[in-house]
């Protein structure tokens, strides 16, 4: 809570959106219409469904099929679905944990809603997406977490005690540096049987980018390290007997701590692309469960990109989220 | 920190751009092509694209498309096959003579044939061919194993200089059919085998110019990764009863370039913009070019269900290292059966295909019309049929989830390959499909190498998606359904049949192979038909409808279910030109 309100007061407006975004994909499946594995087969690669105004309430057209070649359809002349607010639909657990199936809008069967058009198995863009995108950003948090651990304490006692020690760490660092990252990241995930469940897989995901992103910020650590430790009040702390422990947590990090506010929001975009990396090229998460870069190598082919351009959109949203992380880390760095 | 990933993004920007060029072509942006005719049409000049570089030119060594796609306008054999019906025709033999029960084959060659450097051809190159080349266990060939029949390799012998004899220790009724492989100069590739460097002969690298063929076309230059030229062969004979387009010699075109493009998506581009003649259309590729035919003139010609099948199998390998309880599901027919009533195979062609497809329920392709037979009762979607099957074999529901009857819940991993899109789709639809009737299905996309290393060697699967091209010839599929097969998927190589129906197929497959007759021969076939339907062993979906856009300056266009919609290249023409205006 306090780091959202650290957000929302110094993030600007990258920050409010970002946060808008995430809470918003935390109780996603409730904002959603539609689960992200229900098919549709007689909706395949239909265009947006919005809700219209008339006199008797709000409507959807309902769509059928004209011409499975070209995938066109045409509204069934007379024949609408009403929409409704908090009603019952697709069941899930909340947080992983509240069973409901209460959506905030949905249309009467067989009409159907849809904001962003359908994909090849007539599944809700819409509600992929906002699926996709918490995956992401739970992803990238965790990746965060897990890279700043291991980067902070190596760059810290590599700094702090310098010597063979800070040999060691720094060259084993370089040499994960020195591997183009997308390979190593391959390499990691190779090492795993390819069928694991899509949960241990993003688990993997998240291992592997940890795996290659803790070398960076562990060089920049150890380098304000070694700069804070001949700072006199470092000095005066060791002459009075405080251990590393305490000079680390008392006296180190809260120096450091501008710094590292500022690389975590930059560090973040580096995971939802790699994320995306990674399940484009079908080693990440599996179909049927959504992530920004499966649904964007859904629309890789010329033709799907002809047919159902809006399968694109997961694209457009990759850009957005690394352009508003960006932004954020500049403005709380301007404005620190 | 800063992770950076520059083949993603390149790909997604290649994406994005992609994405923009196409909305413009929609807008019209591209002029339309303007075609003028040409008279006469004589000594044309055909071009097409191809994805990759060929890896041999030795008709011999090759297998692959790449190779034997180019290759098939140089070489020739003593028959070929029918496109219409896949019967023998003559080719290079003007006539042969079955007897001895069917265990010899008298072959008659055309007189005055000549190799495209001038060179005679005669029975010499053909006894040298198949003694000396196919029958040489030192040389590396894939045809060797078609020319072995109950063990033995199929003796040749020369009775003069145009009359070869072919020979079998028992009848072997697709033998004429295996005969159609290429014949190759004698006197240009003696040498490599005495030498025994043939397996290194007439590899890429060699002057394209020193390929000395028999075909309609020869070779006259090849860039690696840009373009295969071919001319006219001047020494060609056309087989007898080849009759010529109007107008026009055999061959007629004087030129053919077949452009290496790597890339499908780069193939389809150039082929609207105009660039190619030929253009091979997989089914959900209809949704671009069917409104833009006319602007791009071409015409799209549907050949109707094609050879290549999809299906569904399930691994009933003893030797497997799968849980027992889940083997014993697979080996139960009812459970299979349930399985092929759960398939929406309408879904499957409409979303997959854009409805460009057939719903398929046997190991026979409807478009191999001398073997086809149609078999009861038809597979259509019917989850409730399945269910109540189910519930038959022992398995109960319990909300919406099925058990078997020691308790475990039917989960099951389908390996699929990744590389191809449409089978990932198709397998999320069986997914979806098999959730309805209780089965909880992963989908597991696998590399194909990795794939066939599971399915083949260790054995470590549960339920396949994959597909296979037919062959014309039941017999071909012997590799399959013979219980000793390599591809027998379910149960490869088994030292014995494990099942009473796999011992009746395996002999159903040796009677056929004696058999000469052609109508004892197809129901022989039929039975193996009835007994695949009934068992199900391998679940058949659906086959794609062939399709190919032809540009409308080509002439001499015949689609035809078996041979695609050039019944012979020396019948093709061009009878226009795109003019830029």
């Amino acid at each position: 809570m306090t780091a959202a309100r650290k957000i929302l007061a110094k993030g600007g407006l990258a920050g409010k959106i970002l946060l808008l975004l995430f809470s918003a994909s935390l109780v996603g499946e409730f904002l959603v219409p539609y689960g992200y594995n229900d098919v549709r087969f007689d909706l395949s690669y239909a265009p947006a469904i919005f809700p219209e105004m008339t006199t008797s309430g709000i409507i959807v057209p309902v769509l059928e099929q004209v011409d499975p070649v070209t995938r066109s359809y045409r509204p069934v002349p007379g024949k609408t679905a009403r929409v409704h607010f908090f009603c019952r639909g697709d069941r899930y657990h909340l947080f992983g944990i509240f069973p409901s199936d209460r959506h905030l809008v949905c249309a009467d069967s067989p009409g159907r809603i849809s904001f962003l058009g359908s994909d090849a198995l007539g599944r809700d863009l819409f509600s992929r997406l906002v699926i996709g995108m918490r995956l992401s950003f739970l992803l990238s948090l965790f990746g965060v977490a897990i890279s700043f651990l291991f980067g902070v304490t190596a760059g810290l006692v590599s700094g702090y005690w310098g010597g063979w020690i800070d040999s060691v760490i720094m060259r084993t660092g370089e040499v994960f540096m020195a591997i183009p990252s997308l390979y190593l990241l391959m390499g990691f995930r190779a090492l795993f049987p390819p069928g694991i469940p899509s949960g241990e897989a993003a688990l993997v995901i998240t291992g592997a980018l940890a795996l290659v992103g803790w070398a960076g910020l562990a060089r920049v650590i150890r380098g304000v390290t070694m700069s804070l430790v001949r700072e006199d009040y470092i000095l005066a702390a060791r002459a009075s007997g405080a251990t590393p422990r305490e000079i680390f947590i008392n006296h180190l990090l809260p120096n450091m701590s501008p710094y590292l506010v500022v690389a975590v929001t930059l560090s973040v975009p580096g995971f939802i692309v790699g994320e995306a990396g990674l399940s484009f090229l079908g080693l990440g998460i599996a179909p049927p469960h959504p992530s920004l870069g499966n649904m964007l190598a859904d629309a890789q082919s010329l033709t799907v990109m002809r047919t159902a351009p809006w399968l694109l959109v997961s694209g457009f949203l990759v850009v957005l989220l690394v352009l508003l992380f960006n932004r954020l880390g500049d403005h709380i760095r301007e404005n620190d | 920190m800063i992770v950076s990933f520059p083949s993603f993004f390149q790909r997604t920007v290649v994406v994005f751009s992609m994405a923009i060029l196409l909305s413009g072509c929609s807008r019209g942006s591209v002029a339309s092509l303007h075609l003028a005719p040409r008279n006469p049409v004589t000594g044309g000049h055909l071009s097409m694209d191809i994805l990759s570089d060929p890896k041999t030119f030795n008709p011999a060594l090759a297998s692959e498309t790449s190779s034997t796609q180019i290759l098939g306008y140089l070489f020739r054999g003593l028959t070929r096959e029918s496109p219409e019906d896949g019967s023998v025709k003559p080719d290079l033999a003007e006539k042969w003579r079955i007897s001895d029960g069917g265990r010899r084959v008298t072959f008659f060659l055309s007189r005055n044939l000549k190799w495209s450097d001038g060179a005679p051809l005669d029975g010499r190159d053909v006894l040298f061919t198949y003694r000396d080349v196919y029958n040489n266990p030192k040389v590396a060939t894939p045809i060797r194993g078609l020319l072995t029949v109950a063990g033995k390799p199929i003796q040749v012998s020369l009775k003069d200089d145009y009359t070869v004899v072919f020979e079998t220790s028992v009848p072997f009724a697709p033998l004429l059919e295996e005969l159609g492989a290429e014949i190759l100069p004698r006197h240009i590739l003696a040498p490599a085998i005495s030498s025994g460097k043939f397996n290194q002969a007439w590899s890429i690298r060699e002057n394209p110019r020193n390929i000395v063929g028999d075909g309609p076309f020869m070779m006259t230059r090849y860039v690696p990764g840009q373009i295969v030229s071919l001319a006219v062969n001047p020494h060609y004979t056309p087989p007898p009863g080849l009759e010529p387009s109007p107008g026009c010699p055999l061959p007629c075109l004087s030129s053919i370039d077949l452009r290496i493009v790597g890339d499908a998506n780069s193939q389809l581009v150039r082929f609207l913009a105009g660039k190619g003649d030929l253009y091979g259309v997989s089914p959900n590729e209809m949704s671009l070019l069917k409104p833009a035919a006319k602007r791009a003139a071409f015409t799209l010609f549907t050949r109707g269900p094609g050879l290549s099948e999809s299906f569904l199998t399930f691994n009933q390998n003893p030797r497997s290292p799968i849980a027992a309880y889940k083997r014993a599901w697979f080996v139960s027919r009812k459970f299979r059966e349930a399985i092929a009533w759960s398939i929406d195979r309408k879904a499957m062609i409409s979303i997959v295909l854009n409805g460009m497809g057939e719903p398929i329920y046997g190991p026979v392709s409807p478009s191999v019309r001398a073997f086809y037979h149609q078999t009861y009762p038809i597979y259509r979607h019917d989850p409730q049929k399945a269910r109540d099957l189910l519930i038959k074999a022992g398995f109960h529901l319990e909300r919406g989830r099925l058990f078997d009857a020691s308790g475990h819940a039917v989960e099951i991993v389908l390996l699929t390959n990744v590389e191809s899109p449409q089978r990932m789709l198709m397998a999320q639809i069986i997914q979806s499909n098999l959730l309805d009737v209780g089965i909880k299905v992963r989908v597991v996309g696998l590399q194909f190498n990795m794939l066939a290393t599971n399915v083949m060697t260790s054995f470590n699967w549960e339920m396949l998606l994959f597909g296979l091209t037919g062959v014309t010839d039941p017999h071909g599929d012997a590799a399959v359904w013979k219980s000793s097969g390599f591809l027998h998927l379910w149960n490869p190589r088994e030292k014995k049949p494990q099942e009473p129906w796999e011992a009746e197929i395996d002999s159903l497959f040796e009677q056929g192979s004696l058999e000469m007759n052609p109508a004892k021969r197809k129901k022989i076939y039929d039975k193996w038909q009835e007994i695949a339907h009934h068992e199900l062993p391998m679940v058949d979906l659906v086959t794609p409808d062939g399709i190919t856009a032809v540009r409308k300056t080509l002439g001499g266009i015949r689609p035809s279910p078996l041979g695609g919609v050039v019944p012979h290249i020396t019948q093709v023409f061009q009878k226009a030109r795109i003019v830029h205006s």
